[in-house]
């Protein structure tokens, strides 16, 4: 969904252009930058190499500034960068089948690390919060089980034979 | 917060459980600064000199929350900072602080996709409206000392201000300033939209014209909401003295949302002036005004009508 740019998210909003190229070439340094980064999952049926990670960043960043960003910031060396858009996914209507709310278009980075490797890594130690849910509806089923047994349509039998 | 966990971690909780926090806040120097993100998972030595794991993992892990909040339906999160606050502080620190909620932003984006990934809850989400929250408060401060600098040296706040300027067709067009590589007067393109030439005046009677059909449609817009609003204040008369308000909150719904009476609606019959309370008072001891859109409106005609029928007979 489109909203005025009071009430946008910083991070899907788009950025101040850069300066033009004056003579001199000087180098801009930029104090307070509005990118973001985060890691994903490779694609399914899609391994990676030990020493790549897929990243998705804000659509606007170049390959030097996932560089500088990952360098600076982050303290990590890295070999490569290749980026990627993929485009978003037009939602029609079925009936009149114009594009309705359509999803963002992505930009997703597949960063070579140097002298490292990396996996995903397993942040939740074999328990979900799910699992308590899970064992809590299984209980209640158990429960709901007993109560059927005890309340089975018995026809031609009265309440009291039980 | 990460600090007691730290400790918890690497003190035996038992064996020092007699002691109070004054003895062991002591032992506080000794304890080395964790390296890794990633607590160990086994249970935690007695001795506390091998309770360290010294392989650092890698930065990467700053992209994730490896605290224990993991598995928690919410967690305990503080306010964002306030403008008032961040004036207080000095350029430097509102340096730092960005940097530390760039860094808390994309680690709770990873989060989110992970729980995402993962088929599960992501525990208050409105942390990163928060984080967001601040660095939009950040920004802004750093606008206005920018302003105050700008005013202080040149007389001009440097914003880049959009506004409504004439082309040189004769008509009046939105303009945002911008950096240009070439300069204005070797830019053909722009002296041809923005330039000093105008239009003849042989085009006088089409600028006229032009203007002319806009200020009618304006005129049968304004006409058509000062119907609607004639038959509000019929309808509620209590609004009788305030009708230019009625009529700004009016024009402002109508910009949005086109006016379109539903049939059933302008199918019923028009209150005739008998019809109406005219006084606040008597509107509020009468209390039973005929509301035409309530929904028992039909039901109470065809009650009438039988009333009706029922006396003919």
């Amino acid at each position: 969904m489109r909203l005025p740019a009071n009430l946008q998210y910083l991070y899907k909003s788009m950025t101040p252009r850069y300066p033009k190229w004056q003579p001199g070439d000087p180098k801009h340094r930029i104090f307070f930058p509005q990118f973001w980064m985060r890691i994903v999952r490779p694609e399914e049926n899609r391994p990676l190499r030990p020493n790549v990670v897929r990243f998705e960043c804000h659509i606007e960043m170049t390959k030097n500034d996932i560089k500088q960003y990952l360098e600076k910031l982050y303290k990590i060396e890295t070999l490569d960068i290749t980026t990627i858009i993929k485009q978003g996914k037009e939602n029609r209507h079925p009936v009149s089948s114009e594009i309705i709310d359509p999803d963002p278009d992505r930009k997703f980075a597949y960063v070579f690390l140097k002298n490292e490797t990396f996996t995903y890594p397993d942040i939740w130690r074999g328990q979900k919060p799910s699992d308590e849910l899970v064992k809590d509806e299984r209980r209640m089923q158990t429960a709901s089980e007993k109560q059927k047994a005890t309340n089975l349509y018995r026809p031609g039998l009265s309440t009291w034979f039980r | 917060m990460n600090l007691f966990q730290l400790i918890k971690w690497t003190v035996h909780s038992q064996k020092f459980a007699a002691i109070p926090a004054k003895g062991w806040l002591g032992n506080f120097r000794q304890i080395r600064w964790q390296t890794t993100d990633v607590p160990p998972r086994e249970e935690p030595a007695a001795d506390v000199s091998t309770k360290v794991t010294p392989t650092k993992q890698s930065n990467l892990m700053e992209f994730f929350d490896t605290s224990d909040n993991t598995r928690e339906t919410k967690v305990i999160h503080g306010r964002w900072w306030y403008l008032d606050e961040l004036r207080l502080k000095s350029n430097e620190d509102l340096h730092k602080l960005w940097y530390v909620l760039l860094k808390e932003r994309n680690r709770l984006l990873t989060m989110e996709e992970e729980y995402r990934y993962q088929y599960e809850l992501f525990p208050s989400p409105e942390r990163i409206d928060k984080v967001e929250e601040s660095m939009r408060n950040i920004m802004t401060v750093v606008r206005e000392r920018d302003i105050a600098y700008n005013l202080l040296e040149t007389g001009k706040t440097g914003e880049l201000t959009p506004q409504i300027r004439e082309t040189s067709f004769g008509l009046l067009r939105y303009y945002q300033p911008k950096e240009r590589v070439l300069p204005f007067y070797k830019n053909r393109y722009y002296q041809l939209l923005w330039g000093k030439r105008r239009a003849a005046s042989w085009t006088n009677i089409f600028k006229r014209r032009y203007n002319e059909f806009q200020e009618h449609q304006e005129h049968q817009e304004t006409n058509r909401i000062r119907e609607i609003v004639a038959n509000v204040i019929q309808k509620y008369p209590h609004l009788r003295n305030e009708e230019e308000r009625v009529m700004e909150e009016y024009k402002k719904r109508f910009d949005f949302e086109q006016y379109h009476i539903p049939k059933r609606l302008a199918r019923r019959p028009k209150i005739r002036a008998h019809e109406t309370v005219w006084n606040e008072q008597e509107f509020i001891d009468h209390g039973d005004l005929k509301d035409l859109n309530s929904e028992d409106y039909e039901r109470l005609q065809q009650e009438k009508a039988s009333r009706m029928r029922r006396k003919k007979k």
